[in-house]
Parts: structure tokens; C-alpha cells; sequence
């Protein structure tokens, strides 16, 4: 079967021939049914991707198939099968929530019955049935996203594109907004590209993570395939304040399986291992031994972040 | 097309859902017409209104009466300065027209058709000998009642795009007629013309020694001093052929008023576009299975609609306030209803053109609101919203005919005198080309800038 979205060397460049590269070359193939995440801090390309996905920015180069549809040369037909939740609150504030979602059920070919079924169906899901005839500009940041994702779902779409839907929300909205990408995947067996800079929000919805910066897919793949492709090891990291600490107990530890190296900094000391809980207690066992006082323990697994940092030389969020 | 009228639908539920925008759709014009009809709605005649150098002609064809008297001229001696090049600055009529004569009746129309004479006064050729008795009536005596002067029209040929000053000149000649009538100028030439026809008809000696005639002479100045007996008729026609009523206030400003706030509720329409955009709802829009077209027609005509909808409430808001004001005789906007729509039609659609052209050269909605404000209040104070264009310096009289308020204002004038379809039709051509043209530059220039 064929992937629902197919890129070939997508690129965009703004104000050319001078303008920056925005995307450059990103080949991105998502399975039906897939939720695929693009990782990427500020300004890597994450939202110009979609938007040209979208048919909301012409590429400047290669193009992108939208289950079946070419999305610069039949842009009505591949717009019929997506649903774009954009960043923005792109919402009339002087409007209604379910007013709201009837203009733009409209423009999505919607009318009569169908419609305000879908509109009921979607309060129902966004949670918002009882808030519905309120004016936007009167909900708070987490009711506008929720009717934000609404909007897109009215037509009940083949793919959900979501450009970074938790930014600036609060706890429980944001563990709602998660919630929800989950479940149109398994009730409605929806494709949805997922835009986020929060590697935990990637890390727990995606099927596979595409990490980009600059404009370019730098790994791709499921969560493990790209911690494993990167080797990083778990960091145990002991603290052990002013004490003394023995030459021969830090030999000891560099000879307790899965140890590659220990450091000793700032009154801690940092192993890494390949499977670093394991490791734990033989640790402890040896500092006690050589009576040293490990006063808190902390075991970092390798994540996203990790990789990213592994592959850039920066923090996700610099 | 649903899409295109859930567009448009949206447009004017925001637009008329907002109280602020409300006040200044409604309120600010009702208000500020009906202040000024206030203010204006005492005023007695010309010396109201501070107008200088009115333009206007005057065709003497006057041939004299019987015996050489020459009432005609009394028309050009007032009002046409003996030197042009240096009128008299204590003659307030000198002060208050540019008067020049002119030799034929034809020459005067073209002028006045063109807009370079606000009207003509044109004097018959039998205008005195109507005036002034025939002295051979006297002498053949009989039992019929001696009629001495006869009646004749004096016609004024006014441009229906001029108002107060063409009222103004109305006013001063009828006061000279009036005074013609009244007969100090036709009772004095009557007895002057008997005494020097007395040689010719020695039976008039005769009947005036013997007194035979003063009941004659009573009745010709009883006649004389009565309004409703004054024998010069002033006929008043304008390129049309018809009658026109008295200056109105109301129907002077209110027009202009609908328009000029008309002229900003569809540029603030147009440049939602660029709030939209600010919003992401216009991408939103964009991101939906709707072509790029419906979207932007959509906001637009829903922009015309709501400039339509302005119009038509203000309509029937200022009729009331004139109805108040004025009482049932007030007639602001014409009876010539299809006139009136399609007046209407046009005004909206060239106050739409221009409001997206504004529009479209804005970054930002408020940037688009100072350029409104701006843009709009000069083409309203050219256009004749404030003060009768008139006024401008010569070299200046072109602007008014760019903007579309004094397109607009003066139709709906010439339709609150009495005018129908076929006098507006100019003001309805020349909106529609202003609208056309600015649809296009603004459009394209739209196209051109919005990123969707």
C-alpha cells in the first residue's frame, strides 16, 4: 500500500534566489494509521513543512503527495482529506465556539444535518458540549485549543496535521490535547504528523520521530531505533559532596559490568553504563565498602533529548 | 456559492454584532446629520451661507419694450460688474457672483452643462414689451378692460450638480424681478413710455388731463404690488427640465454624511482581510477545500453588503430624523426609488473599490485604519462632505469630481429635487468606473501581497 504522505525533495526557500533555506530536501514517507512526530527546536522548519504539506506555502522545490493527491497541482482535493491544526488560535473571538466550528464546517463542504452532527460529535470529543454558545473571546487558553482542534476535525479527515498544539497551555489541557492525538489514532485510525518541540510529547505519542533542525531530517525512526543508533549509554550519577573519595574504589566501579567510565566533578560522580540500573546496586555495595557516603542517586536513561544533543551539540530548547 | 454566503454571512455578523462599529456606522452620521439640519434648518436665504464668486451668465435677448425702454438690462447692470476685471468690493452682489454676459441662449446651456457656470439667466426677447403698455391699447379706448402689461418667463438654466449657489442665484433674481414688478421699475417706464408717446397719440393728452385714466394707473400698482399678480414668472430649469425646491439642509448634508462614514465601514471591511491574517483565521480559511477566490470574494462582497446595509438603515434613520425635524415635506434621498437603489449600488461599490485599494497598501490593520482616516476625510472634504465645493479656488474645482462622496452626495441632491434614473445616471456611470478601477488595483495588489 501506498504511504498517505509521500515527500521527495520538499524544499523552501523564502525570498529567493538570496532568502534563507527554510526546508531543504526532506523526504518524509508516513504509513496510514502512523502518528509521526517532527522534533525540531524553534525555527528548524517544523511549521514551513506543514504548511507546504498543507498547501498553505507553494515549495520551492519537490513535492509532496497527499494520499494520492499532488498537494501543488490538485490542492482542492488533498485539502479535502486533511485536517490542519495550526498553531495559532485561529478562531473568530467574537464568534461562538459551535458558531465557529459551523463556518468552518461550511467551508469544509459541510451542510444541513451532517453538519451539526459533526459539530456535536466534535464538542463531544473536544469536551466542550456545555460551552459551546459562549462567545471564544470568553473561554480560557486551554478551551480556545481545544475548539482550535475542532475546527480540524470536522470533516473527519484522513490525516491530522497538529503544529505544536501545546504551546503555552496548562498542565491538564496539554495531558487532554495528548489524550486526544491518541485516541484519533486508535477510535478513528487517523494518520496525524505531529509538530512538537517537547521531546516527551514526541517520545510518547509517536509511532516514529523525524528530528529536524536547520531544515534538515537529520535521524529518523521509532524512539529506540534512534537511541540505539546513537549508543548512548545511561548516566548514574552518585553524590558524594566533599568526601574523599579512594582511587581503588573508583577502579572498583570501572570493573562492575556494563561500566565504560566514571568521572568524579563537583562532589559527584558520573558512571556511565550500558544498562545502568542494573549497575546500581554493585555501586552502592563498593561506596559503602570504601565508606563513602552517597548522600542521593539519580540514574538518567537516554531520550530524545539526548539524541538530539548527540547529534546537534545543542539543547532542544536553546 | 455556500461557501461564498457563509463568507459573506460572517463578514456582517461580526461587523454588525460589534457595538463600537455600530456607533460608528449609525449613531456618529444620524447624530451628526441631524445637527446639522438643526443648525441650517433656520435659514432664510442666501445671505446665510458664506459662498462667493458663484459662477453664473446672463443671455440678455431683451428687444425693449415700445418705447425703448430696456428692462432686461437691469439684470446684467446688477449683477455684472461695469468693469470685470475690477468688481465693485462694497457690491455685495459683485462679491457674490462671477457674473459675465453672454451672447446666446445655446452658448449659456453649454457652459452651464459643463459645470464651468453654475446657472445661466436667460432674458426673452419680448421681456420689456410685455412689461410696458402699448400706448395704441389707450387710444383705442372700448368696453374691454384695459389690460397694460402682459407676463413673461425669465428662464434659469442651472447644472443640477450645484446646489446652494444655484439657489442663491435663484433668490437674488427673483428679488430683481420682484422689484421690476412691484412697479417701481414697470409703473415708472409705464408712465415715462405715456408721456413720450403723447405726441404720437394726442387722445392720450386728452384722457390724462382729464383723469380719465387714474383708475387705470391705481390698478396697474395695486397689480403691481401683489406677489401672486407679479407678471414675471421665473422659470426654473435645470438640464433635466425641471422644477427645483428650496435649499434643504438635510438633504444638502445627510447624504454626504451616510456616505463618507459609509466610505469607512467598507474600508475597515476591507482591511479585516489583513486582521484575518493576523488572526490565522484567513489561513484557516485557506487551509480548507475552498479556492482562493471565494475567499477573497467573499470577504469582499461581504464588505459591499455591509456598506449596502449601512446605507439603506441610514436611509430610513435620516428620513425619520428629517420627518422629526422638518416635518412630512422633508424628501433627503428622492422618490425615484430604482434611482435611489442603483445610486446606492454604485455608491457602495466605489466606496468598496477605494476602501480596498487603502487596504491593500497597509501592512497591518491599524496601519490600514490611519490611512482610512486619513484618505477618506481629505476625498470627504474634497468631495463636498463639510462645505459646497464651490468654495475651492478655481484651479482646485477637478477634485471633487475624484472622489466618490461628491458623486454619491450629489445624486442623491439631484434625486431630493425632483430628479429621476436619467439624471443620475452620469453620477452612477462615473461611480461604477471609480469602483471598477479601484477593485482592480486593490485586488491586485491583495493578490500580490497576501501570502495565502
Amino acid at each position: 500500500m501506498a504511504p498517505i504522505i509521500q515527500t521527495r525533495d520538499l524544499k523552501k526557500q523564502y525570498n529567493p534566489p538570496d532568502g534563507p533555506l527554510a526546508v531543504r530536501d526532506v523526504d518524509l514517507v508516513i504509513e496510514t494509521g502512523e502518528v509521526y512526530s517532527l522534533l525540531g527546536p524553534n525555527g528548524a522548519g517544523k511549521t514551513t513543512t506543514i504548511s507546504m504539506l498543507s498547501g498553505l506555502l507553494q515549495p520551492s522545490g519537490g513535492e509532496a503527495i497527499i494520499a494520492g493527491y499532488n498537494i501543488a497541482t490538485d490542492p482542492i482535493k488533498a485539502k479535502q482529506v486533511i485536517g490542519v491544526i495550526p498553531q495559532e488560535i485561529a478562531l473568530y473571538p467574537r464568534l461562538t465556539g459551535r458558531q465557529n466550528l459551523r463556518f468552518f464546517g461550511q467551508l469544509y463542504g459541510l451542510s444541513g444535518r451532517a453538519l451539526e452532527s459533526a459539530i456535536d460529535e466534535v464538542l463531544e470529543f473536544i469536551d466542550l458540549r456545555d460551552r459551546a454558545d459562549e462567545k471564544v473571546e470568553k473561554y480560557s487558553g486551554g478551551m480556545k485549543r481545544r475548539v482550535n482542534i475542532g475546527v480540524g476535525l470536522l470533516h473527519r479527515p484522513r490525516i491530522v496535521f497538529m503544529d505544536e498544539p501545546t504551546v503555552g497551555i496548562d498542565p491538564q489541557s496539554r495531558r487532554r490535547i495528548l489524550d486526544a492525538v491518541l485516541e484519533l489514532k486508535q477510535r478513528y485510525g487517523m494518520t496525524v504528523l505531529y509538530t512538537t518541540h517537547y521531546m516527551e510529547e514526541a517520545q510518547e505519542l509517536s509511532d516514529r520521530v523525524g528530528i529536524i533542525d536547520h531544515g534538515v531530517i537529520i535521524a529518523e525512526g521509532t524512539t529506540g531505533q534512534l537511541i540505539q543508533m546513537i549508543g548512548e549509554l545511561d548516566q548514574i550519577i552518585l553524590r558524594v559532596d566533599n568526601q574523599q573519595v579512594p582511587p581503588a574504589m573508583l577502579e572498583q566501579f570501572g570493573n562492575v559490568e556494563g561500566v565504560t567510565s566514571v568521572n568524579q566533578q563537583d562532589g559527584e560522580l558520573t558512571v556511565r553504563a550500558r544498562r545502568g540500573r542494573k549497575a546500581l546496586p554493585d555501586l552502592i555495595t563498593i561506596a559503602n565498602n570504601a565508606g563513602v557516603h552517597i548522600s542521593s542517586v539519580r540514574v538518567q536513561e537516554p531520550d530524545l533529548e539526548a539524541v538530539f544533543l548527540h547529534l546537534t551539540g545543542r539543547a532542544l530548547r536553546e | 456559492m455556500r461557501k461564498l454566503w457563509a463568507i459573506l454571512w460572517k463578514e456582517n455578523y461580526e461587523r454588525f454584532t460589534d457595538r463600537t462599529g455600530a456607533i460608528y456606522m449609525f449613531l456618529v452620521p444620524l447624530v451628526m446629520s441631524a445637527i446639522m439640519g438643526l443648525a441650517f434648518s433656520g435659514m432664510t436665504g442666501p445671505q446665510d451661507v458664506t459662498v462667493l464668486d458663484i459662477p453664473v451668465g446672463i443671455v440678455n435677448l431683451d428687444e425693449g419694450g415700445s418705447q425703448g425702454t430696456a428692462l432686461g438690462a437691469i439684470f446684467s447692470e446688477a449683477l455684472i460688474p461695469s468693469d470685470p476685471a475690477s468688481p465693485d468690493a462694497d457690491n455685495p452682489l459683485h462679491r457674490l457672483f462671477k457674473a459675465r454676459a453672454i451672447s446666446n441662449e445655446a452658448e449659456a446651456r453649454a457652459l452651464v452643462d459643463s459645470g464651468e457656470l453654475t446657472a445661466a439667466l436667460i432674458i426673452p426677447p419680448d421681456f420689456s414689451a410685455s412689461l410696458t403698455p402699448d400706448p395704441a391699447a389707450f387710444a383705442a379706448g372700448g368696453d374691454e378692460p384695459l389690460t397694460l402689461v402682459g407676463h413673461t418667463n425669465l428662464t434659469l438654466y442651472r447644472n443640477p450638480r450645484s446646489t446652494v449657489g444655484w439657489t442663491i442665484f435663484r433668490d437674488v433674481v427673483q428679488g430683481i424681478a420682484d422689484g421690476i414688478a412691484a412697479g417701481n421699475i414697470a409703473v415708472g417706464a409705464t408712465v415715462s413710455g405715456l408721456v413720450e408717446a403723447i405726441p404720437a397719440h394726442p387722445l392720450l393728452a386728452l384722457q390724462l388731463a382729464s383723469g380719465s385714466l387714474n383708475e387705470t394707473f391705481t390698478g396697474i400698482a395695486q397689480a403691481a404690488s401683489q406677489p401672486d399678480a407679479n407678471p414675471i414668472r421665473i422659470r426654473q430649469v435645470d438640464v433635466a427640465g425641471r422644477t427645483q425646491d428650496a435649499f434643504d439642509p438635510l438633504a444638502t448634508f445627510s447624504p454626504g454624511f451616510a456616505i463618507f462614514f459609509m466610505g469607512f465601514t467598507v474600508t475597515v471591511g476591507s482591511a479585516t482581510i489583513l486582521r484575518e491574517q493576523r488572526l490565522w483565521t484567513l489561513q484557516r480559511m485557506a487551509l480548507t477545500p475552498t479556492p482562493r477566490g471565494i475567499i477573497l470574494g467573499g470577504k469582499l462582497l461581504g464588505t459591499y453588503v455591509g456598506g449596502l446595509l449601512q446605507m439603506f438603515v441610514l436611509m430610513i434613520a435620516m428620513s425619520l430624523v428629517g420627518l422629526i425635524l422638518q416635518g412630512p415635506s422633508t424628501n433627503i434621498w428622492g422618490s425615484d426609488l430604482p434611482a435611489v437603489v442603483a445610486l446606492t449600488l454604485a455608491a457602495v461599490a466605489a466606496a468598496t473599490g477605494v476602501g480596498i485599494t487603502i487596504a491593500s497598501f497597509a501592512r497591518t490593520e491599524e496601519q490600514a485604519g490611519n490611512l482610512a482616516a486619513f484618505v477618506l476625510f481629505v476625498m470627504g472634504l474634497a468631495g463636498g462632505i463639510f462645505f459646497p465645493t464651490m468654495q475651492m479656488p478655481d484651479f482646485l474645482q477637478f477634485l471633487p469630481r475624484l472622489t466618490f462622496h461628491f458623486w454619491g452626495g450629489n445624486g442623491y441632491t439631484i434625486l431630493s429635487q425632483g430628479g429621476a434614473l436619467g439624471d443620475v445616471l452620469p453620477n452612477i456611470a462615473a461611480l461604477l468606473i471609480m469602483g471598477v478601477v479601484f477593485f482592480v488595483v486593490g485586488l491586485y495588489q491583495f493578490n500580490r501581497r497576501l501570502d495565502i
